[in-house]
């Protein structure tokens, strides 16, 4: 296996199991540094020393309190365990003292502290919604009359390009119609007409593409925003 | 034949290897390797569990057109690894007190 195999199998496994960014960054630069510095030449030989990608990226995932199926459980911001603490787990059992050991528990230490903090947040989301419940009668008509604006203009926006469209046409038939009739007021409408489809030709792109495109994000961010207020730290 | 090596070993082993002066990743291994069966594997979650520990510090250096990451022992990793020391020196001294020592728990031998 070549490096790039290597660290791409590596980095896909964190990535699944749901590390920090920042966390698969340092782990990914920190093995591409190690091929580099082995040697060019020498890839295939690291790749075999390291062992296998994914149990590489299963072991770091242990570490930062991640269950290694792939399956992200909860997250921890810092390992932040009291200098103490961490001697006397080291000391304690001598050096017969498995790795490993000392890894699960340490391990499930922090799994009871996020557990609590899973609690606590759950807790918060039941309160904001009883919050948001009991003060709909506020916002619940702001948002209404917002919501009401925002459609009335665009509606408006929509309508007036509409009838751009409507009254060049118009004008252009009238214009037409007339046109042996009495010639001076068929050449004024035929104007008129192609002043019309003018400014909509003008108006149609950025109008119509604003309609959609900031309607649709619009949409978008409020979903996201409630999303956010509902689920979110306090 | 292996003996079991701990992560408290290992760490300071580590830490033992950084304090003689700063340096990085590959070279640690190649100086472990020296002493013990160590993979470059698991190295890497040592390195990391000591930078959260504030036992050692990282600095980034350009090396040939790329960055390599130096490691610098903290004050609180030397005083750890004096620690260690200490307790390393007495626990070596009481087993080969007797595994030394014919089986006899005299340590004046």
């Amino acid at each position: 296996m070549k490096r790039l195999e290597f660290l791409t199998k590596m980095r896909h496994k964190l990535e699944q199991g749901g590390l920090a960014a920042d966390e698969i960054d340092d782990a990914m630069s920190y093995y591409e540094e190690l091929f580099l510095d082995a040697g060019m030449t020498n890839e295939e030989a690291t790749a075999a020393q390291l062992g296998d990608p994914e149990e590489l990226a299963r072991e770091i995932l242990i570490e930062n309190g991640i269950h290694a199926d792939g399956k992200a459980e909860f997250m921890i911001d810092e390992v932040n365990v009291p200098d103490e603490e961490r001697q006397r787990q080291n000391n304690g059992g001598g050096y017969t003292y498995s790795s490993n050991a000392a890894f699960s528990n340490s391990y499930n230490g922090y799994s009871d502290v996020n557990r609590d903090q899973a609690q606590r947040n759950r807790n918060n989301f039941i309160l904001k919604v009883i919050i948001l419940v009991l003060t709909a009668p506020i916002w619940g008509g702001l948002l209404v009359g917002a919501i009401g604006l925002l459609i009335g203009l665009f509606a408006g926006m929509l309508g007036v390009t509409i009838a751009l469209v409507a009254a060049g046409v118009g004008f252009l038939i009238a214009g037409f119609a007339t046109l042996f009739a009495v010639p001076p007021i068929a050449i004024c409408l035929l104007g008129g007409g192609c002043i019309a489809l003018g400014l909509f030709g003008l108006a149609a792109r950025p109008v119509l593409g604003f309609l959609f495109g900031t309607g649709i994000d619009l949409i978008r961010r409020a979903v996201e925003g409630i999303r956010r207020l509902l689920a979110g730290g306090m | 034949m292996s003996f079991p090596i701990s992560a408290g070993l290992l760490d300071s082993m580590v830490l033992s290897v950084v304090e003689k002066g700063d340096t990085y990743g590959y070279e640690i291994t190649q100086y472990l390797r020296k002493a013990v069966d160590v993979s470059e594997s698991t190295l890497y979650p040592v390195l990391r569990r000591l930078q959260k520990n504030n036992m050692l510090d990282t600095y980034d250096r350009e090396y040939m057109g790329r960055n390599r990451r130096y490691y610098h022992i903290t004050e609180s990793g030397t005083l750890a690894l004096d620690d260690y020391r200490d307790q390393w020196t007495q626990h070596k001294r009481k087993v080969d007190s007797i595994l030394m020592n014919g089986g006899s728990a005299d340590e004046t031998a």
